[in-house]
């Protein structure tokens, strides 16, 4: 679904230059929920924000499906978030004088959806995420782990091919943190949509089928969790990592070996 | 679109109640004035043109004498009355005479009733029938309509009194004329008498206002016209009835520009506010955009949303101006009157007309485009942030640009500067407002680009002073004023505009007062002045019968007496100049002297005393190309007139230039034996009480008289003129109301946004009354710079206006005199009015909790 | 693995004590499962031989229950004694057993402490692993566990605990892999940089 291909990302100049990417490799299949981790600075949160087409990569390439992100323009870029790309940020937002359907109706109000499509696709939205019950609350009248889930159904309203996820628990306590990633988790679980999640938060990237970790900018360690098949296996207390599915967990495969 | 418009914008808007009301009040302001002096502009020509198409009746064509205040001798009518055509030729007295006891004013009407076809030409009826040749015979008989004699109370038999320049004359209500002939018809309070008897009532020596023509029904009034023309030569104009009133709009045009251009001014600074006000609610709403961005909303649409804001605002906003507009003509229709009197020496009653779809579509076109293209740039702005650093709050590598685009700023100013000083040069050559106005415009935008820069470069020299006075404060402050240039410039630049305007306004109204009233006192000197009580609308009154000199100068005491007459709608060329006839005691080189300002006095002024030359002033010269040495080509009812000018001299009697001649070779070649002042000198022997009341004595009879001391002379003439600035002086008092609104606005926001920035302060140490103190050094500076930014660009904008555009607009040369006081007060208003502006918001700000501020760290 | 009959006994009055309204076999034993899944294997017959002892030594008592259209079932209570047992053992200070996993690592680091900085990486990388699917079954369970419907405030907490182990022991494989490799790159500057430049670009080939 996701390709990084050569990915290199440098910010600011001279002395204050900072290296987000030299140079990854990462491909995500359809339907994997994919946490991506590693210390700050390390070049998470840019990873997901080329994928986002909110910045752009100074080399290689970038492709969502069978389309190169990083041969578009700025208009086709917003145009995917807007169509098939949902985006969750750590700081939630959202408009907080539109109440929460308003706010998940808004990527559909750009294309001129009819009113009733859309609210019912706002509805199902908010099912998704358990606050129909919520639907007319404005955000200053929510907790964070609610407006996390507003924001979360804004991104789902779309009926993305790809959801990303920037520090999605960062502003949470941990209880309302453990509902979001739940059910990230859920969502991914019945609608299969690809996911890439990036947290500093160990317990939360437990959650996810593999967990890339990123290190200065390249990746370092790329470990899978999801059991090949549904019973899980243990032999000898070690886990059933080595899985293939991209070079780099065959690398990291053989590495453990 | 439209629905991300309702959902998004409209709630922005409602959200912050205070700024999207000064997004409408800027438009509201700048469109209401445009309007109402549109509507005004429009009843002036309109008053004009009603005025001298009226009482045409049947004629077709009108022969009129070139100049407003002009007149033809009466023959013509008999010459003209055999060109081939032409069915009847009748000469007409039309003119204005105030009644003796009240203020208000009957028309005088009177043509030749000897002939047979003025019964019909103009539809005269007589009530109860009658032959109006007959009834008119007697010289003190008169008719009314019947609409007038009711309004007034007056029946047949009735007396009228009227002021002439003979004196009051009584007449005798002999009949009234039916409502329903031509003449009555048209509304107007006719006094309708024989052409004699008018004559003599306005002591007018075989001369008319016009020749009326009546063509054959068959004729061609083309050719006939044609035929006149050739033969009245330079005599006379052959004009339609309908065009006489274009003469008229002509000539108060230049008038109406200026108003409108000052108007236009207030429509920039109305833009100004828009622009503060649409940037700042693009910094503040950051983050929503950033937002809008990541969910996938596009560049353009983000704009064309702020577009579609600032359009809905025109709109309303045009709305409510348009409306405030009539409101406002309705209120400064007399002061517009006493302005165009004061200036053009015309009665104008003008009353504002109500408003109309034209002036109201207009209007609100103009509005709305002024307040798109104001929101224009913080629109492309908001559309150019970056979503990531939109939502993240931080201005980050923006703030590092400003150092940079300063230099941008320096340029653009520059490159205006050069500008202003093209246009000038071009207005000299061209003799063109149109690039005043360019010119005027364009140091104002000037000046505010200038602010950026200079705001940078205060905050560099005045780091060490800032520091030594105010402590770490201080350095606070110097720190953030070199970080935020840019926000900090648009509070410079409110202040600064709003300084300038008050200054121009104020520096224009002194210099015109003081130029004029240091010309009249010097010039128009002596002790006493009699005149008519009556003006026509202005400062000149109505001219008298020169009769009166030997009574007035036979009084003991009186030294001298000299008369001054002044014509002021004389037509030169294609403009209408000032006659200005004055006897002999005015052209001695004590009193001329000093106000040649080319040519020698001892020699041009016997010359000009002999009737063989003329002087010209310097505002003639100026606007007409007129050199010193050069003949004057002058038509008079006595023929044409050709004379050498000897000498250019000061002088604020016609805004489009006068000729100044003798009075005796005025009242020869023009007939008139009319003057409209006496000056009266005395010798020192007699108490001014004493001698005033003699003088009164003497024209007793007359009581249409005033006798006026000198001061009271000075007094009146600066009366006048204030009456002349009391528009100027209202639309002042506006456009400082919106600029002190918008201050206030800029200065407030800035601060409100910073409270971010206030919080992490604090965190490390800083407590609440640093931080105000702080936030009150810097708009300290920025107050002081607005200021001396404003007092600078004010004093250039009045100079250039003084010197250059008022001469090129309105004909005068003025002397510039700097507005200190006004100034002063301005300055200070406007220092307190910012300094709360800042004071309130910085202590909230400064308070804020400081957990809550941080939320989103 | 076994579990020891004492554990397990105890594990089943704490889970009975839990529900005043009583509990029966079958849902002790899915209880059961999702608490202690992956090391405690328990087959029904196991359970209710342990509950008959419980039963006969007074700590629970069972009482049957007619449920209409279906066999009878035995619902268990606790008893005082049973409390009182339960307190005995939840107050008893732990057994000191050492955690082997992490004191084999700290073995092994210790060998390895001046030699290959790739192997340490490498170590590093598979305990890294290795936790992260602790974390990931321990996630697994916690799942289940929303979908049963059951107060489980104890089990959730064992849960929590045993992740904020996990994470602490995460930070310190961080620290660990922080500070030992930036001792060896001090010492032999050149070579260290280069055998990582080399290492990393052949994990990413």
């Amino acid at each position: 679904m996701i390709r990084f291909k050569n990915v290199h990302k440098t910010f600011g100049a001279g002395d204050n230059q900072v290296c987000a990417a030299q140079g990854i490799d990462l491909e995500i299949p359809v339907g994997q929920l994919c946490g991506i981790m590693g210390p700050s600075g390390s070049g998470k949160s840019t990873l997901l924000h080329i994928a986002a087409g909110l910045v752009d990569a100074d080399q290689g390439s970038v492709s969502i499906g069978a389309r190169d992100v990083s041969r578009m323009t700025a208009e086709e870029l917003t145009l995917m978030r807007r169509r098939e790309v949902g985006v969750v940020f750590q700081f939630f937002n959202l408009l907080p004088y539109l109440d929460a359907r308003e706010n998940v109706e808004l990527p559909l109000l750009l294309d001129a959806i009819n009113t009733d499509e859309r609210r019912n696709r706002a509805t199902k939205a908010l099912e998704m995420v358990g606050l129909l019950h919520r639907a007319t609350h404005r955000p200053p009248q929510m907790s964070g782990g609610e407006m996390q889930r507003v924001a979360i159904a804004r991104a789902l309203v779309i009926s993305p091919r790809l959801v990303l996820a920037d520090e999605p628990t960062g502003n949470l306590d941990s209880a309302a943190g453990r509902q979001i990633i739940s059910l990230l988790r859920d969502i991914n679980d019945s609608t299969g949509v690809t996911m890439l999640v990036v947290t500093h938060d160990p317990v939360w990237a437990a959650n996810c089928d593999r967990v890339v970790r990123l290190v200065d900018g390249l990746v370092s360690e790329d470990t899978y969790l999801k059991p090949r098949d549904s019973v899980d296996s243990e032999t000898n207390g070690r886990p059933a990592v080595a899985e293939t599915g991209g070079k780099n967990g065959r690398k990291a495969a053989t590495a453990l070996q | 679109m439209l629905r991300l418009f309702s959902l998004v914008s409209l709630r922005e808007l409602r959200l912050k109640p205070g700024r999207t009301a000064l997004m409408l009040g800027g438009i509201v302001v700048g469109v209401s004035m445009v309007s109402a002096i549109e509507l005004l502009n429009r009843e002036v020509v309109e008053q004009f043109r009603d005025s001298m198409e009226n009482a045409s009746g049947r004629a077709e064509l009108q022969l009129v004498a070139p100049g407003t205040d002009s007149r033809l001798p009466d023959e013509l009518a008999y010459d003209l009355a055999n060109v081939s055509g032409v069915k009847t030729a009748l000469p007409v007295i039309d003119a204005s005479v105030p009644m003796a006891d009240s203020a208000s004013r009957l028309r005088l009407f009177a043509t030749d009733f000897t002939n047979p076809r003025a019964e019909e030409t103009y539809g005269v009826t007589i009530v109860g029938g009658g032959d109006p040749l007959e009834i008119l015979a007697d010289p003190g008989a008169a008719l009314l309509p019947e609409q007038t004699a009711r309004r007034l109370s007056l029946a047949v038999g009735d007396t009228v009194t009227v002021s002439g320049a003979i004196g009051r004359q009584q007449f005798r209500v002999a009949a009234l004329l039916a409502g329903d002939g031509l003449l009555a018809a048209t509304g107007e309070d006719f006094l309708v008498m024989d052409i004699m008897a008018a004559q003599r009532l306005l002591a007018l020596d075989r001369l008319v206002d016009r020749v009326d023509i009546v063509p054959f029904e068959d004729a061609s009034v083309a050719d006939i016209k044609a035929l006149l023309g050739e033969a009245v030569g330079h005599k006379a104009q052959v004009v339609t009835p309908y065009g006489r009133g274009n003469y008229f709009a002509n000539a108060v045009s230049s008038f109406q520009v200026m108003v409108f251009s000052l108007s236009l001014l207030a429509l920039l600074t109305g833009m100004f506010i828009v622009y503060s006000a649409v940037s700042a609610s693009v910094v503040s709403r950051q983050r929503a955009i950033g937002t809008l961005r990541a969910v996938g909303v596009l560049r353009r649409e983000i704009m064309l949303m702020f577009a579609a804001e600032s359009v809905a605002c025109g709109v309303v906003a045009s709305t409510i101006g348009c409306l405030v507009g009539a409101l406002l003509a309705r209120l400064l229709s007399s002061q517009l009157s006493g302005a165009m009197g004061v200036i053009f020496q015309v009665r104008a009653e003008i009353t504002a007309s109500g408003l109309d779809a034209g002036v109201a579509l207009k209007a609100i076109g103009l509005g709305t485009l002024c307040s798109l293209v104001a929101a224009l740039l913080p629109a492309w702005k908001a559309a150019s942030l970056h979503p990531l650093e939109a939502l993240d709050d931080r201005p980050s590598g923006r703030e590092a640009l400003e150092g940079s685009q300063s230099r941008y700023f320096s340029l653009a100013a520059a490159v205006l500067v050069a500008l202003v000083v093209a246009c000038i040069i071009a207005e000299v050559k061209f003799r063109s407002i149109m690039l005043g106005n360019i010119a005027s415009t364009a140091w104002f935008l000037a000046f505010i680009l200038a602010s950026v820069p200079a705001v940078s470069w205060l905050a560099l020299r005045l780091r060490p002073a800032l520091v030594h006075t105010f402590g770490l404060a201080g350095r606070m402050a110097s720190e953030s004023l070199a970080r935020s240039s840019r926000r900090s410039a648009v509070a410079v630049a409110a202040l600064a505009l709003s300084l300038a305007t008050t200054i121009t306004f104020a520096g224009l109204f002194l210099s015109f007062e003081r130029s004029i009233v240091g010309y009249v006192g010097t010039f128009m000197d002596g002790d006493f002045s009699v005149s008519s009580r009556h003006t026509r609308g202005g400062w000149l009154e109505e001219p008298i019968d020169s009769a009166i000199l030997p009574r007035v100068e036979t009084v003991p005491g009186v030294d001298r007496v000299e008369t001054l007459r002044l014509v002021s709608g004389y037509q030169y060329g294609a403009a209408r100049v000032g006659l200005l006839a004055l006897s002999d005691g005015f052209f001695t080189v004590d009193h001329y002297g000093p106000w040649f300002v080319e040519g020698t006095a001892s020699d041009a002024l016997p010359a000009v005393r002999k009737g063989a030359a003329v002087l010209v002033s310097e505002n003639f010269s100026r606007l007409h190309g007129v050199e010193l040495g050069q003949q004057l080509l002058m038509n008079t009812a006595e023929g044409e007139l050709d004379l050498p000018v000897v000498g250019i001299v000061v002088d604020y009697t016609s805004d489009q230039g006068a000729i100044v001649l003798a009075s005796r070779l005025y009242a020869a070649q023009w007939r008139d034996p009319t003057v409209n002042r006496l000056h009266v000198y005395t010798s020192s022997s007699r108490e001014p009480a004493a001698m005033r009341a003699a003088l009164v004595h003497a024209v007793s009879d007359r009581e249409d008289l005033k006798v006026l001391s000198l001061s009271s002379l000075l007094e009146y003439h600066s009366s006048h003129v204030r009456r002349a600035f009391a528009l100027a002086g209202s639309l002042e008092l506006l456009m400082l109301i919106v600029t002190f609104a918008g201050i206030v606005d800029v200065l407030a926001s800035s601060v409100n946004d910073r409270r971010r920035e206030f919080a992490l302060l604090s965190v490390v140490g800083a407590d609440s009354r640093l931080l105000t103190r702080s936030v009150m050094a810097e708009s300290a500076v920025l107050i002081s710079a607005g200021i001396c930014l404003g007092i600078f660009g004010g004093a250039v904008s009045a100079w250039m206006w003084v010197e250059f555009h008022w001469t090129w607009l309105l004909g005068w040369i003025l002397e510039l005199h700097f507005p200190w006081q006004a100034t002063a007060r301005a300055a200070l208003l406007a220092a307190v009015v910012a300094t709360l502006a800042t004071w309130g918001p910085a202590r909230t700000a400064t308070r804020v909790d400081t957990m809550e501020a941080l939320r989103s760290d | 693995m076994k579990i020891p009959a004492g554990n397990l006994n105890f594990a089943l009055l704490g889970l009975v004590a839990a529900r005043s309204s009583g509990v029966h076999g079958y849902q002790l034993k899915t209880e059961f499962e999702a608490l202690c899944e992956d090391f405690w294997q328990l087959n029904y017959g196991r359970l209710y031989r342990a509950l008959d002892n419980l039963e006969t030594s007074g700590e629970l008592v069972g009482e049957q229950q007619v449920q209409i259209g279906r066999p009878n079932r035995k619902v268990y209570r606790i008893t005082s004694k049973g409390e009182q047992s339960l307190d005995d053992w939840l107050l008893q200070p732990l057994s000191d057993e050492p955690r082997p996993l992490r004191d084999e690592l700290s073995l092994r680091l210790l060998f390895l402490r001046h030699r290959d900085p790739l192997k340490v990486q490498r170590l590093v990388r598979e305990q890294r692993a290795i936790y992260m699917s602790r974390l990931a079954r321990v996630a697994r369970r916690r799942r289940k566990l929303d979908g049963i419907d059951f107060e489980a405030t104890v089990t959730r907490l064992v849960m929590d605990g045993l992740e904020m182990r996990v994470k602490a022991d995460l930070s310190w494989l961080d620290h660990v892999e922080h500070t030992l490799l930036e001792e060896m790159a001090a010492a032999t500057a050149t070579t260290a940089t280069t055998i990582r430049d080399q290492s990393t670009r052949r994990t990413n080939q």
